[in-house]
């Protein structure tokens, strides 16, 4: 265990088969992968490949039906629901391709920044939100809700939500998705200098934005691992 | 549940016009709208999809300005921009609810005690919203655990919770059997009777009937009385 200490996140041996009333469905067949820490991992492959059941499985969302998922060195597919959503409250912000999915409407950017902070117990004081938001260069946007910003603006402030306390992993599905070329540029450089602070991220994309901002990938083919 | 709105006030609107552009066309959501609401009404809003309900109550957060026209908070409100208000001043029922999926549903009523630092002091009234509402038997879920019923009915309480000034809600029974809309309809009534100016976007008839006044939006153009 003590090897996985280091990574953000691991998975051994994962499998998960997804069960209809007619078949199932294997999403996940003995995938082992490592995350690590202050770089970014982009899962590549193509549809149904297995890429979104990996990253519910590395959020803590889903849980494996064999084999070990390990977050911030502590093993997580054996945890009860409840010790499960505390760890993903303090070590995981997952990050959906929809900008607007990620905030809470009511709340201005510096609000968004502090609750998410709070959440994760690691309270952020004003000044640190708009630090965060000023490396972001989002700075003139501190007193501004969701509807006010821009797609891109929406996903880099979901980005700031996404690492402030000090999570051990950021996993977002295709967050560049919806977003035209500058506006996910602006997106891919802030999850490029955040993740150098220390933060494991992890990506699913299709997009080759995202592979050029990678420093390592994971490729599956049928639920499985394959060699580059 | 006796105490006045700690900052009385309504809202109004003089000419109100908003265009957004749409590729080359530009759109006029708002064409000239007039309407006030005081502090102790309960004011509906009927129209149909796209007659413009939900950006005038964008430009009454704040969340959008007016191209023309003037719009003035009255009361304790009166000379302040929406950007400063807080929970008490002016509280929304989003359409997407904006509900914190890592709290559980009784903390997301709290949300605003929390953000204010009230945490302690609120918590009787939280408890005794939720029961008016009828949602205190799933306090300690969490959100995925709750039917989007009670979400919505969470998200009202949410916004009852430190006696707004304002209140406003976009289709806050949409999601209710007739019984539940009569107690979330019941809940907003109470807040109109100790003071606040609410106005609610709503399809639902029965609202219609209970409040104060009804009025109509069609082609961003508001007028007294239910559609003809």
């Amino acid at each position: 265990m003590d090897e996985l200490r280091a990574w953000a996140a691991a998975c051994r041996g994962i499998r998960k088969t997804y069960r209809t009333a007619t078949e199932s469905v294997s999403a996940l067949d003995d995938v082992t992968v490592d995350i690590p820490r202050a770089r970014v991992t982009v899962v590549v492959g193509p549809s149904g490949s297995g890429k979104s059941s990996l990253l519910r499985l590395l959020a803590c969302i889903d849980s494996p039906d064999d084999g070990e998922v390990v977050i911030a060195g502590q093993r997580v597919d054996r945890l009860r629901a409840r010790a499960r959503r505390r760890l993903r409250q303090r070590q995981v912000a997952y990050l959906f391709q929809r900008p607007g999915e990620n905030l809470l409407p009511y709340l201005d950017a510096v609000a968004q920044i502090r609750l998410a902070a709070a959440l994760r117990g690691a309270p952020a004081s004003e000044e640190d939100a708009l630090e965060l938001l000023g490396r972001l260069g989002l700075r003139e946007r501190a007193d501004h809700h969701p509807a006010q910003l821009s797609g891109g603006e929406q996903q880099r402030l979901a980005v700031a939500c996404g690492v402030v306390g000090d999570p051990a992993l950021v996993v977002a599905d295709e967050p560049t998705a919806e977003l035209d070329t500058a506006s996910a540029e602006r997106v891919l450089v802030a999850v490029r200098d955040l993740a150098a602070a220390g933060v494991g991220f992890v990506i699913s994309s299709h997009d080759p934005r995202v592979m050029a901002i990678a420093d390592g990938f994971v490729r599956l083919d049928q639920g499985r691992v394959v060699a580059a | 549940m006796s105490a006045q709105p700690q900052s009385a006030g309504g809202f109004a609107g003089t000419e109100l016009v908003k265009r957004f552009r749409r590729g080359a066309e530009t759109v006029s959501a708002l064409n000239g709208v007039d309407l006030r609401v005081d502090s102790g009404e309960f004011v509906a809003l009927v129209g149909p999809s796209g007659s413009g309900k939900s950006t005038l109550l964008a430009l009454l957060c704040g969340w959008e300005t007016a191209d023309e026209g003037e719009l003035a908070y009255l009361g304790q409100l009166a000379n302040r921009a929406p950007d400063g208000f807080g929970w008490r001043d002016l509280a929304l029922v989003p359409q997407a609810l904006g509900l914190v999926a890592d709290l559980s549903l009784a903390d997301n009523v709290l949300l605003p005690a929390r953000l204010s630092g009230t945490l302690a002091s609120d918590e009787p009234r939280a408890r005794s919203l939720m029961t008016a509402v009828g949602v205190d038997h799933v306090a300690d879920r969490h959100p995925h655990q709750a039917s989007l019923g009670e979400q919505q009915r969470i998200a009202v309480a949410r916004a009852l919770l430190l006696r707004p000034a304002v209140l406003l809600a976009d289709e806050p029974t949409a999601h209710q059997d007739r019984g539940h809309a009569n107690r979330l309809l019941d809940a907003v009534t109470d807040a109109a009777r100790e003071g606040s100016a609410v106005l609610i976007a709503t399809h639902d008839e029965t609202a219609w009937g209970r409040a104060d006044r009804v009025l109509s939006m069609r082609d961003g153009v508001v007028t007294e009385g239910v559609p003809s």
